[in-house]
């Protein structure tokens, strides 16, 4: 019986090697469809996977001070209001902004240095910045340069860049300069006593939500951020129902359907023929089944694994070039970052699900409308 | 009416069986090779350290708009926050398509 299954097997080999230009064509076209779709998915669970590792250790609960709808600066004095409430461990004032370069006309992120670091890398001494890559990058900088940056109120200061953040950081650190938190405070536009928002410590997670109750009953007009709102942001966005899959994966899904679709219109006259003279010498309607089973199983299974490959090369090796311009639109500054890797088996079966079976059915069911028809038909129609 | 067909020198069975094996080598050992790829969890610890010393909330995706950027930090009326009248038409937005999530007192106060 099985001996049978592998001539049968053979026989389909045959007729696909028989049409090979327009199967490898098939394979090609069918392997570039499935790359795309799994590259929208690898991509988007490591960014979640990346997001959900780190920003885990951003602020329990941020505090902003809303004005007409627009984030305003805070007196540092309104941190000592937020530390006297129970619960609150720590809290540490923010100072960050953003910065216009003419020059290369990007915007980068400006932060002060937070009090508390004990990294001193992080730390930066009067008259000295610490960059990301990307503003290194883009002005041919290294350490030890000087910087000048042009001040709110006109003229420059300037800077010696006391350091760089690593590559494998990009993904946090990649627009950012750092600073002293008085010059930050200069290059802001911000008085001595202002800061931009409070990052609250909180060691009791449960507490976040009745902390903030009480915070926005007795200070209205102030817009908190919890971390869990942040962890949910991202996890909302590279989930399945975000935008990058939600557009990246139905172009890719619309292929599928065009691809499915031409397979299950019919067979063409060539295959119908084939089918009509297999029935004619002897073959049984399940044997012709079989047959095409094999023949549409051969071709799903081969683009399917192919698309694969494509699609770790593109997200793992190459970066995802591809994904990074959907979502840095008219950026000025692309940002380059490294994705870690972790095995997800149910992505990889969603990959594999979702390319191989629409297209076995699709096929089977003009196969199974030719095998059951009179084999004479078929030739005389032929 | 099988036994003749495999007579024939050329065996498509070979082919497919031979590229089935190669492919399903090579995916396995690319996906060991990107996990293990720089030593991965001392990346994320280093990663992680950033993201605590500098109270980081937001990753760098895109720089094309502030609300983009610093996605959990919308301010309320994001649409205008450029020029006036800017919307919010970039073409990466469509991309950050995200469903509200409510705020840490939100659900209290309504």
């Amino acid at each position: 019986m099985s001996a049978k299954y592998g001539h049968i097997l053979d026989y389909a080999l045959r007729g696909l090697y028989r049409r090979r230009a327009r199967n490898l064509s098939l394979i090609l076209i069918y392997a570039a469809v499935t790359g795309f779709f799994a590259s929208v998915i690898l991509f988007s669970d490591a960014l979640r996977r990346e997001a959900r590792e780190t920003l885990q250790f951003a602020p329990a609960l941020t505090v902003q001070k809303l004005a007409g709808g627009r984030l305003v600066p805070q007196t540092t004095g309104f941190g000592d209001s937020l530390s006297a409430i129970r619960g609150v461990r720590a809290v540490q004032p923010r100072i960050w902004g953003y910065y216009y370069d003419s020059p290369t006309g990007s915007v980068f992120t400006l932060m002060a240095a937070p009090g508390g670091t004990s990294d001193p890398a992080f730390h930066p001494d009067s008259g000295q910045i610490v960059c990301g890559r990307g503003f290194m990058e883009s002005h041919f900088l290294r350490t030890g340069d000087p910087l000048s940056l042009v001040l709110p109120q006109g003229g420059l200061r300037t800077f010696v860049i006391s350091g760089q953040f690593e590559p494998v950081t990009n993904l946090l650190s990649y627009d950012l300069l750092l600073l002293h938190p008085a010059e930050a405070r200069v290059m802001l536009g911000l008085a001595e006593y202002e800061v931009t928002d409070f990052a609250l410590d909180i060691p009791n997670p449960a507490e976040t939500d009745a902390i903030g109750l009480k915070i926005s009953r007795r200070f209205p007009g102030y817009r908190l951020i919890s971390r869990d709102q942040v962890l949910l942001t991202y996890e909302a966005l590279f989930s399945r129902r975000g935008g990058l899959v939600i557009f990246g994966g139905l172009l890719s899904l619309l292929a599928f359907i065009v691809l499915a679709w031409d397979r299950a219109s019919g067979l063409s006259r060539e295959e119908r023929r084939e089918l009509g003279i297999l029935k004619g010498v002897g073959w049984g309607s399940g044997d012709v089944l079989l047959l095409k089973f094999f023949e549409a199983l051969t071709i799903a299974v081969l683009s399917s694994l192919l698309g694969l490959l494509a699609a770790l090369i593109h997200v793992f090796y190459l970066g995802g070039t591809l994904l990074k311009s959907l979502l840095s639109g008219w950026s000025v500054l692309y940002p380059d970052y490294p994705l870690n890797y972790n095995p997800d088996s149910g992505s990889l079966l969603l990959i594999l699900t979702i390319s191989v079976l629409p297209y076995l059915v699709a096929t089977l069911i003009p196969a199974w409308q030719g095998a059951v028809t009179d084999p004479a038909e078929i030739m005389q129609a032929g | 009416m099988f036994s003749t067909m495999s007579n024939n020198p050329i065996r498509p069975l070979h082919y497919f069986f031979s590229s089935l094996t190669i492919l399903s080598l090579v995916i396995p050992a690319l996906l060991s090779d990107a996990s293990r790829q720089g030593n991965q969890a001392e990346v994320n610890r280093f990663k992680q350290t950033l993201a605590r010393e500098l109270q980081i909330t937001d990753l760098v995706l895109t720089t094309e708009s502030r609300h983009l950027r610093h996605i959990s930090q919308p301010e309320l009326m994001a649409v205008f926050q450029d020029v006036p009248g800017f919307h919010d038409h970039f073409p990466g937005s469509a991309f950050f398509n995200v469903y509200p999530v409510g705020s840490p007192d939100s659900a209290h106060v309504r």
